[in-house]
């Protein structure tokens, strides 16, 4: 049984009588890459939200590396996890490095943290996503793919056990998406556990190894890809006829639309 | 392309500079000129008199009443004050991630004015800060929940605090009329602003209350970048963003409230300054706030020369020199918005 980074046991969440997440419960281990899929409106970014301590359960627990989430102070929060938020703004004035910067504000005056440290991470950080060469340039006028990767690099920054990630692919196209995905779920060394948030199934076939699927806030499959990503469900949920069959060189599930 | 380090390095040397030149113009001029002149030679000997040196020429008692009795407080009211208003300015715009933001503007100084007229009204100086303080953090407060608003339009928060403005603002009036008029000052006193009740008490008083609050906004200055990234970016980064904003605006009650007391609601600093700064110092708080404190402090003791001089032996209210550059200014950023959109 490996180590459970995440622990989530009936979450609900409602807001005004409606009911927007109904007992999720799930674990997720070391290193383990979990995909939350579904149709929009499921209930995939309140999961995020709820997991990384921004929306208060109305019932249920999350615990994230044996803390509860909701007692953590928000520096301890940033400390267990990382977030990626979806549409995060354009109009930044500060230079790509300051905004990669900004993923070791957690850890400023730590004991065992120095500004060393730090421009360490800064710069293997901007490195790994691809955004070295832009490190003095404004994030607000870079493209918003060049934008994507620097907000991904901030996340490799904070270095963090736990990475919550909702859509961090959505302003990328495919290649960069797929690139970007590798950088954040085989983060060369690290065992980071990553909860992501995905729209593109295939992606989330291919680079996780367990998948969440949700339908109007209930989690209705979870299971390895393989388990989840089968026709007469996905059809169903999606309300659209799709068909899953075998990629002819990834060996994953690979879902059409008919 | 856009190389900003680099580029921000050199500009804030050559701005620095700059601003320093032009202060040192704005006292000099602020000292020797108005209705009674006092050349520059004079002046001098007044200063150093003060400080227990004796030139050559010893100055006349007239110059030593005009420059160190009226001149050099009123003068560092104003820098002080003009300081500590575009530091407030400028972190209200980082706090809210709005261009427009000002302390003024959002109803902070009004609600001051009140408080400050009846502290005026109860017994001088000390009592008009004390009031202005007390009034101005319970006006943030209230700023603090128009800003809270679910769907936080950065254009309707100004336009409610320019309503709140006005409403404090005819609060004020009533306080005004209502009270002894050889005790608090008239009207215009306290919604046009003016440095002509300077006093070297009440700039010792109020120098406090900005020393403290001035570090304090100094001290937010990291937590404010990232405020910039977005709220909710801020508080996935471990930013208590409900803590900070009530800490931050309690911080802008104070000080605004504190220049109210002595110097009324001089508007358009906080957004004016901030603005013209940024392209000089670069986006990170902690150069723009140094360059504010500057600007601020020229901006004033600039606009309070003009209020003296512009059309002697009529004196006017700071406030108007503010508003005729600011008020432009604002229409300019509002549709710079617009086209950015």
């Amino acid at each position: 049984m490996p180590e459970s980074r995440a622990k989530v046991t009936g979450i609900s969440y409602e807001v005004s009588g409606r009911v927007l997440l109904d007992e999720v419960a799930f674990t997720a281990a070391l290193g383990e890459v979990v995909g939350v899929i579904g149709p929009n409106g499921a209930g995939k970014s309140t999961v995020l939200s709820v997991v990384g301590g921004s929306l208060q359960p109305t019932r249920g627990e999350v615990e994230l590396m044996g803390r509860s989430i909701g007692d953590a102070s928000a520096r301890e929060q940033a400390m267990i996890r990382s977030f990626l938020g979806a549409n995060p703004p354009a109009d930044i004035p500060f230079p790509v490095r300051a905004v990669v910067e900004a993923g070791r504000y957690p850890y400023a005056g730590l004991e065992d943290n120095d500004e060393e440290t730090d421009r360490a991470y800064v710069l293997s950080a901007m490195e790994r996503a691809d955004v070295a060469h832009l490190s003095e340039r404004a994030y607000a006028t870079l493209s918003s793919g060049e934008q994507a990767r620097v907000m991904i690099a901030r996340i490799l920054a904070q270095d963090s056990p736990v990475a919550l990630l909702d859509e961090p692919t959505a302003a990328l196209d495919l290649a960069n998406a797929e690139r970007a995905i590798a950088t954040l779920t085989k983060p060369g060394g690290t065992d980071t556990t990553v909860i992501c948030v995905l729209h593109d199934l295939n992606v989330a076939s291919y680079f996780c190894d367990h998948l969440m699927l949700l339908d109007g806030g209930r989690l209705v499959a979870s299971g390895s890809p393989k388990d989840v990503l089968v026709t007469e469900l996905l059809s169903q949920v999606y309300r659209h006829e799709l068909k899953v069959v075998d990629h002819p060189f990834r060996g994953c599930p690979l879902v059409l639309t008919v | 392309m856009t190389d900003v380090t680099d580029a921000f390095r050199m500009r804030r040397r050559l701005g620095v500079a700059a601003l320093l030149l032009a202060l040192g113009a704005v006292g000099a001029a602020s000292l020797g000129l108005g209705a009674v002149r006092v050349d520059p030679a004079e002046v001098w000997s007044v200063l150093v008199g003060q400080l227990g040196i004796e030139l050559g020429s010893t100055p006349s008692d007239q110059a030593v009443a005009v420059v160190w009795g009226l001149r050099a407080p009123r003068l560092l009211m104003g820098l002080v004050v003009g300081a500590a208003l575009a530091v407030t300015g400028a972190g209200l715009q980082g706090l809210l991630r709005n261009d427009l933001a000002d302390p003024h503007l959002l109803g902070i100084g009004p609600g001051a004015a009140i408080g400050a007229a009846i502290g005026a009204a109860l017994g001088g100086v000390q009592a008009a800060i004390a009031g202005g303080v007390m009034t101005g953090v319970l006006a943030a407060f209230f700023v603090r929940r128009l800003a809270r608003t679910r769907t936080p339009d950065p254009n309707r928060l100004i336009l409610a605090g320019v309503a709140l403005g006005a409403t404090l603002s005819a609060w004020v009036g009533f306080v005004v009329f209502g009270a002894d008029r050889a005790v608090v000052p008239p009207i215009e006193f306290w919604l046009l602003g003016s440095l002509s009740g300077s006093t070297w008490r009440g700039l010792g008083t109020v120098a406090v209350f900005l020393g403290f609050g001035v570090i304090a906004l100094f001290g937010t200055s990291r937590t404010l970048d990232l405020m910039v990234l977005g709220h909710r970016e801020a508080s996935h980064l471990g930013v208590d963003v409900e803590l900070f904003t009530t800490i931050h605006l309690i911080i802008t009650g104070v000080v605004v409230g504190a220049t109210v007391g002595v110097a009324g609601v001089i508007v358009f600093v906080g957004l004016l300054v901030p603005q013209l700064l940024k392209p000089i110092t670069g986006p990170f708080h902690r150069h723009l706030m140094w360059g504010c404190l500057l600007g601020g402090a020229l901006f004033v003791a600039g606009a309070d020369l003009v209020a003296r001089l512009a059309i002697e032996p009529v004196e006017l209210p700071v406030g108007l020199v503010t508003s005729i550059l600011g008020g432009p200014m604002f229409l300019w950023i509002v549709s710079r918005r617009r086209r950015d959109a």
